[in-house]
């Protein structure tokens, strides 16, 4: 059993949204690293295997779904959370949602983000 | 009729702002709509507009809802980008403009005005949301102790701190003003800076010269520009109202108060303060305070951090300068070793000008940042020179006395009050702080200034301290209610009742009340922590224990059953958790948290954007400023559509002649009363056949709960004034043959029901009653909404009167502003049954109240007219 009840990937371009992910997440004790470039996340994600990935849908260059098949092809365990608009979440649903382990609209609770991971990380640590 | 017309919702107003401003320009509307209203005049079928009535009442409150919501985003537990603020801005534009065009449709254009204020409120949002460059509207001139939270984007970071220090912790600081950026802004304007800025950054842009060159060009451009007549008069001002105010010859110090400084970006140091300013020298030093945003370094600091220094902008504190015996700085936390419980002090004798710049000559304390505060070590200097306050003005050095040379500069008694003033700050700013300091001539402590501290190393482990302290600790109450607001804090606790408020506060004190009240409200700038065992993290309570960052937790339930008066507790407001005692590692915790939410450029965007948005400050319909032209926010809008349009609806005549709508019916009631009934769908049978409708008819609950109180035996029949017949029929039975107090023309008696919502407006004789309510399943949808005002007699007996009504409201749990003869009342969030009853209560007191001016002729029938109210509507539901 690692340190942490989960490592945690947070990807996002508006950098408010990784720096109080961040904290939060932290101030429960998990491990967190966090990228508003989605490029340098994938790179990471080559040499790191996390419990859970957070990753904006929508990004300039790398998009949400780029990230999620970087994570599926380096480690099928690790669970993928997408944070969408309102809007694009139906529009998603129907085609490309297999491998993500839900969806969630921002502006989100962070105390459902939380829940949230660590019912991904669960599962994640189980598979493995 | 899904969601809640909830007019009710009175918010925080915003008290940086001018009250009114009257509106400029006529190209108002057709800038929003592009083709001219075609509302095709007087012409439209009654059916139709009560359509848009209803339509009016979803979008109202479609525009509440969008207000709740973003006020709870505000409350730091979710997460949102600029996105939201962007999406939120559209939405309520809609909205508005659908209630304003409604409104028009229904009161045949008579409001076409509402656009224009509209189009202005809209363009201050928009520029809100496209620039972070926002300068408040504010006077030229504000009082230090006038200035709060809000003024932070008038007056800067450091005039904010310190006012709200005066304000909120009663501490002591120089008295003075703050002269905001909007001067700043008229003074680049006016004097044509502005195009020389443009050109030296430009140059700068170009590599053309570098920050020094540019000093050498902005510094003198902007010490010898002249002031615009407007802010050397407020500077003037400031000068003589000091001057009055303290008598004697004082001198001035002249304090840099940037935009940003302090806050996300620190331009700690970088711009200087003028020290020892004789009175007609005070507009020079604003100016030369101002022109140090232009220094070599803060031009470098603004480049590195891709701020334009065409945004640069300063606000400027004027205060009275205090003859220092001593002075200098505390860091609350030894920002080297931040795992310590000690704060670090520094004194110099004289004015401790030393300590801020860094020289010698200065006694160190580490004292302890527990009660007693105990010095825990010192190092004392052989001090030489000191700085004084020069009689010519300015400020000079001086040699320090033999006697003074090796005997600390302060005492321990002093450093303990200087000690705990600190923390007490500290507390407030929920973060480690640099405070500077000095002793006035008769040995008191004064507050100069107070910014966060950064803290580069702060421990790592914090979370897991917190987390395992908490874990030591039990709590009283465990994850229960509801976050208004995050934090920690720490006190006593006081409990706070609906009906009078505590007389001796503590410092800081834990609030404890079973009811949001008004007298809590009064009382959120003090207090440590709001523990509430009803309430909504929406309401009116929440948004001003918002506005100040009190943590809180509502709606726990059993907070005043738990928590007793006098206990000192821990209020921890992340995890909805409160502990006995005081557990000091989650205080800790806070104070060395990395990102602080409320400096994000994205919550004080939607900040900024919701002062223009939510504040009500059309609150009194009868007053003479209820117009369009004063409606300065969203929510005064659609307040005054609100209002109006059901106005609007009353005074149609059709509404009594027209034979062919079926959705108008005459109420048939025991009692003298002309009552017209719109139903704007399910509020009555179905079957009715003729223009009439009987009680029985009526299946809007809140309408029904309501008549059979104002029909109940004994609250009507009740003739309490003892007036002749004649006169009681006159006053009670036809409304159209009294003139109304605002109309011009009479006003009927209507009440526009559906289902669940019920808008009814009595004119009873010579007072008006007016009640807005919804009922539903839905317990956050529920409330009622409740005015009374007028009377026939003089004023005294009226308001008396008045005051009668609001004691038997706030037992029933309103919330209630009372202002002469006027009183508005509220109540929310109630479930169903509990709203039902206070309906049956507000028709009884309807009806009790009608004639009962009369007979108030002195203060004790205030009392006895309650209890006889309590009395005999209580043996009536028992008996029922």
């Amino acid at each position: 059993m690692a340190a942490h009840e989960a490592e945690v990937l947070i990807i996002d371009d508006e950098s408010i949204v990784c720096e109080r992910l961040k904290e939060f997440l932290e101030s429960k004790s998990l491990y967190v690293e966090t990228f508003t470039d989605s490029e340098k996340a994938i790179e990471r994600l080559n040499e790191k295997q996390f419990d859970v990935v957070v990753t904006d849908y929508k990004m300039a260059g790398k998009t949400g779904m780029d990230v999620l098949l970087s994570v599926k092809e380096n480690s099928p365990e690790t669970q993928v959370i997408m944070i969408t608009a309102y809007a694009t979440i139906e529009k998603i649903r129907g085609a490309e949602t297999v491998g993500v382990f839900e969806f969630i609209n921002k502006p989100f609770k962070m105390s459902s983000m939380y829940k949230l991971i660590t019912r991904a990380a669960k599962i994640t640590r189980k598979l493995r | 009729m899904g969601s809640v017309p909830d007019c009710t919702k009175v918010c925080h107003a915003d008290n940086a702002a001018p009250l009114f401003e009257d509106p400029e320009g006529d190209k108002v509307g057709k800038r929003v709509f592009k083709k001219p209203f075609d509302f095709g005049g007087r012409h439209h079928s009654l059916k139709s507009k009560i359509e848009k009535f209803q339509s009016l009442l979803r979008e109202n409150n479609h525009v509440l809802d969008l207000i709740a919501e973003a006020n709870e985003m505000l409350s730091g537990d979710f997460l949102f980008d600029m996105q939201y603020p962007r999406q939120l801005a559209a939405k309520l534009e809609s909205s508005v403009k659908n209630v304003i065009v409604d409104l028009n449709y229904i009161a045949d254009n008579r409001y076409l005005e509402l656009l224009r204020s509209f189009d202005k409120t809209k363009s201050v949002i928009d520029s809100i949301i496209e620039s972070r460059h926002y300068i408040p509207r504010t006077p030229l001139l504000l009082p230090l102790d006038k200035i709060d939270r809000d003024a932070r984007d008038a007056v800067g970071g450091k005039m904010m701190h310190l006012g709200e220090l005066k304000v909120r912790l009663r501490i002591r600081i120089p008295d003075g003003f703050a002269i905001p950026v909007r001067a700043c802004r008229m003074f680049f304007k006016k004097s044509n800076i502005d195009d020389r800025i443009d050109t030296v950054a430009a140059a700068l842009d170009a590599g053309e010269i570098d920050a020094k060159e540019a000093e050498k060009i902005l510094l003198p451009l902007v010490r010898e520009a002249p002031l615009p007549r407007q802010v050397l008069g407020a500077i003037r001002q400031a000068v003589s109202l000091i001057g009055k105010k303290r008598g004697g010859k004082i001198i001035y110090a002249v304090r840099s108060s940037a935009i940003g400084e302090d806050g996300a970006l620190s331009f700690a140091g970088l711009h200087d303060s003028v020290l020892g300013v004789l009175p007609g020298k005070v507009p020079q030093a604003y100016k030369q305070v101002v022109a140090g945003l232009f220094n070599s370094r803060a031009i470098l600091y603004r480049r590195i951090h891709k701020e334009p220094i065409q945004s640069a902008l300063m606000a400027v504190g004027i205060q009275e300068m205090v003859r220092a015996t001593a002075g200098g700085v505390v860091y609350t936390v030894d920002p080297n070793r931040p795992d310590e419980d000690a704060m670090i002090i520094t004194a110099a004798p004289g004015l401790g000008k030393m300590i801020v710049d860094g020289g010698g000559n200065t006694d160190q304390f580490t004292v302890s940042r527990e009660p007693p505060y105990n010095v825990i070590s010192r190092k004392l200097a052989a001090k030489q020179e000191m700085y004084q306050t020069a009689l010519g003005g300015g400020i000079q050095l001086v040699g320090v006395p033999a006697e003074d040379k090796n005997t600390p500069v302060v005492s321990e008694e002093f450093l303990a009050v200087l000690a705990e003033t600190a923390l007490r700050i500290e507390h407030c700013m929920k973060r480690a702080v640099d405070i500077e300091w000095c002793r006035d001539e008769n040995g008191e402590l004064v507050i100069l200034q107070a910014r966060p501290l950064k803290i580069e190393n702060a421990p790592t482990d914090i979370n897991r301290i917190a987390l395992e302290a908490s874990k030591r600790h039990k709590p009283l109450i465990a994850n229960r209610g509801m976050v208004a607001c995050k934090g920690i804090a720490y006190g006593r606790v006081v409990h706070v009742t609906g009906e009078e408020a505590p007389h001796d506060l503590p410092h800081a004190p834990v609030l404890v009340a079973r009811n949001p009240s008004p007298h809590l409200a009064e009382l959120v700038p003090y207090a440590a922590a709001v523990v509430t065992d009803v309430g909504t993290t929406t309401g009116h309570l929440a948004t001003i224990i918002r506005e100040f960052r009190i943590p809180s937790i509502m709606d726990t339930a059993v907070a005043t059953k738990i928590l007793k008066d006098g206990m000192d507790v821990t209020v921890d407001a992340e995890e909805k958790t409160i502990y006995e005692g005081k557990v000091k590692e989650l205080l800790k915790w806070q104070i060395f948290r990395v990102a602080e939410f409320e400096n994000t450029s994205e919550y004080r965007v939607l900040k900024r954007m919701l002062r223009n948005v939510a504040p009500l400050n059309l609150k009194n319909p009868h007053h003479r400023k209820f117009l369009p032209k004063y409606c300065r926010t969203y929510h005064d809008m659609i307040r005054f559509a609100h209002e109006k349009s059901v106005e609007a609806l009353q005074n149609d005549r059709r509404l009594s002649s027209s034979t062919k709508n079926s959705a108008c019916r005459r109420l048939n009631l025991d009692i003298p009363l002309d009552l017209t009934v719109i139903d704007m769908g399910d509020g009555l049978k179905s079957n009715l056949k003729d223009r009439r409708c009987n009680i029985e008819d009526i299946t809007c609950s809140p309408f029904l709960s309501l008549i059979e109180g104002l029909t109940a035996p004994g609250a009507w029949s009740a003739n309490p004034a003892g007036m002749d017949f004649d006169s009681f029929m006159s006053s009670a039975m036809s409304p159209t043959a009294i003139p109304s107090m605002t109309a011009r023309r009479p006003m009927q008696n209507l009440a526009i029901i559906s289902d669940n919502y019920l808008n009814l407006s009595l004119h009873l004789g010579y007072h008006f009653n007016q009640v807005d309510s919804f009922v539903s399943e839905t317990r956050n949808d529920n409330y009622i909404y409740f005015r009374f005002m007028g009377g026939m007699t003089d004023n005294s007996r009226r308001s008396r009167r008045a005051r009668m009504i609001a004691v038997i409201l706030k037992k029933h749990d309103f919330m209630v502003e009372a202002k002469g003869d006027f009183i508005v009342a509220r109540i929310k969030k109630l479930d169903r049954a509990a709203m039902l009853d206070r309906l049956k209560m507000t028709g009884y007191l309807i009806g009790f109240t009608r004639q009962l001016d009369v007979k108030m002729v002195n203060d004790s029938m205030i009392e006895r007219n309650v209890s006889r109210f309590m009395e005999e509507f209580y043996k009536k539901a028992e008996i029922e």
